[in-house]
């Protein structure tokens, strides 16, 4: 019990806290040798002086849509499709989570090598159907936020499905029963039954979705680093590539503490919904 | 009439797991296929998913032109190994003291655990980097470990109580009757029967570590200390990236990953569907 906790405190609480204490000090990293010392707003001042702030903040906000809808969508479609019966079904499950295993970093590689003009496969395949000569998929604005987004949907909905499908297997059979019985068709069972059952369980992946979107920049570090002209910028890349590649981890820990403040947003309805065991 | 559409929807129905399939898996034939080839093939060839000329050189090349590889692969599962082990230990035991014992802070730690588990990993990095450096801990693979263990033991715990709470009080009664004491109810009883879901905690765990990038680079600095994420960053030949050696070591990185989750990747369905179905 007590390694845990210590663990846990000295790893993740207290920086946390610390990095209240940091967003009002002029913490930088090449400068340690100067001492830090109190220097109030400064951090969140120079912060939303960013020029590029606003696009920060929108891209962000796009992404946490993109990925929460369409994690949702895809695993939806995958657990309804699972939850059929049909020859080799425990196997094909476990081939279709496969994503949440592999790798960030590799997939990465691997679609940054497809993706490539010169030798990528999905290029050359993209260019033969749409009959274009159009290859910079990670330089251009547009196509590279689509691409990275596509990835982070592809690494995590098999987590998605996996919640849906055991939520799916919950609903009672007689319900679609007698649903048939009075003549509602497929499409109309999975709105008026299926979607009203599992609800609470769709509430909680939005909300887990949300901050797991907000949490995950890796795959975009790796692609983009939030380029081409921060196109794909999400906020925990921006606070990232602030404090290690800019070393202004003052400022970076102002970011972090409205980052923080902002998944409050999500943290605490969770709590609500999901935190009443204990 | 109703046969024919019925085959019509079980053709229906096999078309889309195959393509279900096909959209999970196309990335790692595309790896593989890469990896297969030599480093002119990439170029000549259109969209060729079988090589011409099925080679293995870039496997040996890989090994050939990196003396450090195998320390990498030593480093990584060393961080990882250690770390799943210390998690399931740490978590299994907070867990259990979470869901049988009433005690002084309790709800304290249920609630630090929740914040930890959905808060910004990135908020908590930049703190910990300049802590780590003021007590000269960077740079460590130990360091890396601890971070692996602190990171997973939440999200674990969080689980595990919720699985812990659903074995019957009266087992523990039982045995504490019979004259077992808190361990020997919990290594006797209690864990005998958590075998699966303590397998799924430590794939978790284990998948977490071996696929981290952010933290493994933004502490471990020096060759030696690498791990393999790190490392296929860097992969470069002298005058062009080497990328059918990058697709090598990918393929090498998946295998392990793919192995542990295909075998108990029911363990861990089971022990997620299990916070659902209250």
């Amino acid at each position: 019990m007590l390694p845990g906790v210590v663990l846990v405190g000295f790893f993740i609480v207290y920086p946390i806290a610390k990095s209240f204490w940091m967003s009002i000090t002029n913490w930088h990293l090449l400068k340690i040798a100067d001492g830090h010392y109190f220097v109030g707003f400064a951090n969140f001042k120079e912060f939303l002086s960013l020029t590029h702030l606003k696009k920060t903040i929108s891209i962000t906000i796009l992404f946490e849509v993109v990925m929460v809808v369409g994690t949702i969508g895809v695993g939806m479609l995958i657990a309804l499709l699972l939850n059929r019966d049909f020859f080799a079904r425990p196997v094909v499950r476990g081939v279709s989570m496969l994503p949440w295993a592999i790798p960030a970093f590799v997939a990465c590689k691997i679609f940054t090598l497809s993706l490539n003009g010169d030798y990528g496969m999905l290029a050359k395949l993209f260019m033969r159907i749409f009959n274009t000569t159009f290859t910079g998929y990670l330089s251009n604005e547009i196509s590279a936020f689509i691409v990275v987004s596509t990835i982070n949907i592809w690494k995590s909905f098999p987590f998605v499905s996996v919640m849906l499908l055991a939520a799916l297997s919950t609903v009672p059979k007689d319900l679609y029963e007698a649903a048939s019985i009075d003549g509602a068709s497929k499409i109309r069972q999975f709105f008026s039954v299926t979607i009203p059952t599992i609800a609470p369980t769709i509430i909680t992946l939005v909300i887990l979705q949300a901050m797991a979107s907000l949490r995950t920049f890796d795959i975009v570090y790796l692609m983009t680093e939030g380029g081409p002209n921060y196109a794909t910028n999400v906020i925990g890349n921006d606070i990232y590539v602030n404090g290690f590649k800019l070393f202004k981890m003052g400022m970076a820990s102002a970011e972090g503490v409205i980052l923080f403040v902002v998944s409050m947003l999500f943290v605490v309805p969770y709590f609500l919904r999901e935190g009443k065991e204990a | 009439m109703v046969r024919a559409s019925k085959t019509m929807k079980s053709i229906l129905l096999f078309l889309a797991v195959v393509a279900l399939c096909l959209l999970v898996l196309v990335p790692f034939i595309f790896m593989v296929s890469y990896s297969l080839r030599t480093n002119a093939e990439l170029y000549d060839f259109g969209i060729t998913l079988i090589p011409k000329n099925i080679t293995f050189s870039s496997y040996v090349d890989l090994w050939k032109n990196n003396a450090m590889l195998t320390t990498w692969i030593w480093n990584t599962l060393y961080v990882t190994g250690v770390s799943t082990l210390l998690v399931v230990i740490a978590s299994t035991m907070m867990g259990y003291a979470i869901a049988r014992f009433r005690f002084k802070g309790r709800k304290g730690i249920w609630f630090t655990l929740a914040m930890t588990q959905s808060i910004p990993w990135v908020i908590a990095l930049i703190p910990l980097y300049m802590t780590l450096s003021s007590f000269k801990m960077l740079d460590r693979m130990n360091t890396v470990m601890w971070i692996y263990t602190a990171c997973f033991i939440p999200t674990s715990t969080w689980l595990l109580v919720g699985f812990f709470k659903k074995i019957p009080q009266e087992l523990d009664d039982a045995a504490r009757i019979d004259g077992c004491s808190n361990w020997g109810v919990l290594l006797r009883i209690v864990l005998p029967v958590s075998m699966n879901a303590l397998s799924a905690i430590a794939l978790t765990a284990f998948i977490g570590g071996w696929g981290d990038y952010i933290t493994a680079t933004t502490i471990l600095k020096s060759k030696g200390h690498w791990t393999l994420p790190i490392a296929i960053q860097y992969l470069k030949g002298p005058f062009y990236t080497e990328w059918t050696q990058i697709m090598a070591l990918g393929t090498i990185i998946s295998v392990p990953v793919v192995i542990l989750f295909l075998w108990l990747e029911k363990y861990l369905v089971n022990l997620m569907a299990g916070g659902i179905k209250e």
